[in-house]
């Protein structure tokens, strides 16, 4: 059974609910999660479960959680792990103040995943601007990982200036012909998929649009202020810039689950506008790009000192 | 007749005995592309460089790390090479210059509106004139001008900031060529023919592609003018009026693209701390 059709059956839901659920009561939850472990955090005292979905405001979560147990954000300690920026390091899981349900007790990781005492909860996001965001973080700001090796055509230049959003139409071909490659990765997957979402009985799976009533749902569970801030990048390119009808239709085939279980409808598009970057942004492109490089040598480096190597 | 009276520099004066030259540093002058540059023409491979842990915010810059520069300063090098370099016929004595309009927008660019991390961070100065969307390039440059001209002497102690012919110890050291960056190609055609081969470094100053002209108005040109007027009394600049104004706002990408820029500054800048303090470095 799909879990739209549940989440209309229950006589607490909206009659015509738009993205996810939220209070969605689960008697029947069971433990049957096998699939993720890393990504699957744990706040005991708050009775909370979050599962990270990559590219739906994960970082911000992120930093929703170390505050539902009390973590002051300035304290959060360094993490000598690749990341660009400090908002991302709150990915460090070795930092991370709440566990993941791969290091809780049994009985814990059976309560969380059953209680009705509990919240399970996930945020999705709209699977056009997930996917342009997607690219955008890893390729266009040139974060570097494994997806410098997966097959992908190079950027698109109108006189040597980066036209992003041809970049991202030729990217999403790629993206399209190699998908068992791409979508292996958490950040081009389909959201299902990444929090598992036959295998968890979510109480509430809420868009990113709704994330302000969501922190304050948190503070109210939490009886602490929740307020994380914005913590995704971007270049403030909106997906409706970048699509045109043949990219929507490859996006809606890559993330056809997306679309027909958590409630987001396909929409048309038709001429993409242009954006093209004006010399200024493309220079801050590759001032990012030599920055990420520093912070691998800086990391690479701290490694190789810890492990008792010279420099 | 030169002679060997420098007092005033050390490691910024860099001496490549196999071929003879004697570089002296002018930051913000092409100083990335000439210490990769004496590498080069001290024969030695640009792998020899060791590792910078010190917070520079691209590879580009490790080289400008004295402490890991595979040629020696003139503190490094006995008081007979000193003594040689400072004033023998045979020696190219050697630095470059830059327009002072110019040197003075793009130290502003790299230190401050880059962020790029240092002690002027710690030096009194407006802010920029910036909304999260937007940031006003000719107000915020035209606005820490006149702040810098109210405490030039802190600003001025640093040598992003300080007059080129101070930098180089311009009474101290007898040059045998002074080289405007105009005159760079020119330059490297010549060492190379001092070594016997090809010196092709590559171009490492980054900037946004800014051009400064129209960011001075004839206000901000006094300013330039007074706060470097040995630098255009002694190099030969010429000054000039600037006769077109606009308005550089940087918005959109570009805004954004600056804030990522300040965000992995940080970054580096808290990495190369842990990193200095496991080595036990200052």
């Amino acid at each position: 059974m799909g879990l739209l059709r549940r989440r209309s059956a229950s006589p607490q839901m909206p009659a015509t609910p738009s993205i996810g659920f939220t209070f969605r009561p689960t008697p029947d939850a069971t433990d049957r999660l096998v699939s993720l472990g890393a990504t699957v955090y744990v706040a005991a005292q708050a009775k909370v479960l979050y599962v990270q979905v990559f590219k739906a405001a994960c970082s911000s979560m992120l930093w929703a959680m170390s505050q539902m147990v009390g973590m002051d954000p300035a304290d959060h300690g360094l993490s000598t792990q690749l990341h660009v920026n400090r908002a991302l390091t709150i990915h460090d899981t070795s930092l991370h103040p709440v566990p993941t349900i791969d290091q809780v007790s049994d009985e814990l990781r059976h309560e969380a995943l059953t209680s009705s005492e509990w919240m399970r909860v996930a945020v999705v996001r709209d699977p056009y601007g997930r996917f342009y965001s997607g690219w955008e973080s890893r390729k266009l700001l040139l974060h570097h990982g494994p997806w410098d090796g997966y097959p992908q055509p190079p950027l698109s230049f109108v006189d040597g200036l980066l036209d992003v959003g041809a970049s991202f139409r030729d990217f999403a071909r790629a993206a399209h012909e190699h998908r068992g490659i791409w979508q292996g990765d958490f950040h081009f997957a389909q959201q299902v998929h990444v929090m598992a979402l036959d295998e968890i009985d979510f109480t509430d799976i809420v868009a990113t649009t709704d994330l302000p009533s969501l922190f304050q749902r948190l503070s109210e569970r939490s009886r602490r202020r929740i307020d994380p801030g914005r913590h995704n990048e971007g270049l403030g390119i909106s997906a409706d810039d970048v699509y045109d009808a043949a990219t929507a239709a490859i996006c809606e085939d890559l993330f056809a689950e997306d679309f027909s279980r958590l409630g987001f409808a396909h929409r048309p598009f038709t001429a993409p506008r242009p954006t093209v970057l004006d010399a200024q942004a493309s220079a801050a492109l590759a001032m990012i790009d030599e920055r990420n490089k520093r912070i691998e040598d800086l990391v690479a480096a701290i490694g190789r000192v810890e492990e008792g190597e010279e420099l | 007749m030169a002679t060997d009276r420098l007092v005033s520099l050390a490691s910024t004066v860099y001496v490549i005995e196999p071929a003879k030259v004697l570089y002296v540093k002018a930051s913000k002058s092409a100083c990335t592309t000439m210490l990769w540059t004496i590498i080069d023409l001290a024969g030695l491979d640009t792998s020899s460089i060791g590792f910078a842990a010190r917070p520079s915010v691209m590879r580009s810059q490790v080289v400008h790390d004295a402490s890991i520069h595979p040629v020696p300063t003139i503190d490094h090098v006995s008081a007979e090479l000193r003594h040689e370099a400072l004033t023998s016929p045979d020696w190219i004595r050697l630095g470059i210059t830059r327009d002072p309009y110019a040197r003075f927008y793009s130290a502003w660019e790299s230190r401050i509106l880059l962020d790029n991390p240092g002690q002027w961070q710690q030096f009194p100065q407006p802010p920029l004139v910036a909304t999260n969307d937007e940031l006003d390039v000719t107000a915020s440059f035209r606005s820490f001008a006149a702040s810098m001209m109210t405490h030039r002497g802190i600003w001025q102690s640093d040598p992003h900031f300080a007059q080129q012919v101070h930098v180089l110890a311009l009474d101290e050291i007898d040059y045998t060529d002074l080289v405007p960056t105009t005159g760079l190609s020119e330059l490297f055609v010549r060492l190379g023919e001092r070594v016997g081969r090809d010196i092709t470094p590559g171009r490492f100053n980054e900037g946004l592609q800014i051009p400064y002209e129209p960011i001075f108005d004839a206000e901000t040109a006094a300013i330039c003018e007074d706060l470097f007027e040995e630098d255009f009394g002694r190099l030969g600049f010429i000054r000039r009026e600037f006769s077109h104004q606009a308005n550089v706002v940087l918005s959109g990408p570009a805004k954004k693209a600056l804030d990522m820029i300040h965000d992995r500054n940080d970054r580096i800048v808290e990495l190369s701390q842990h990193l200095r303090g496991l080595l036990g470095r200052p």
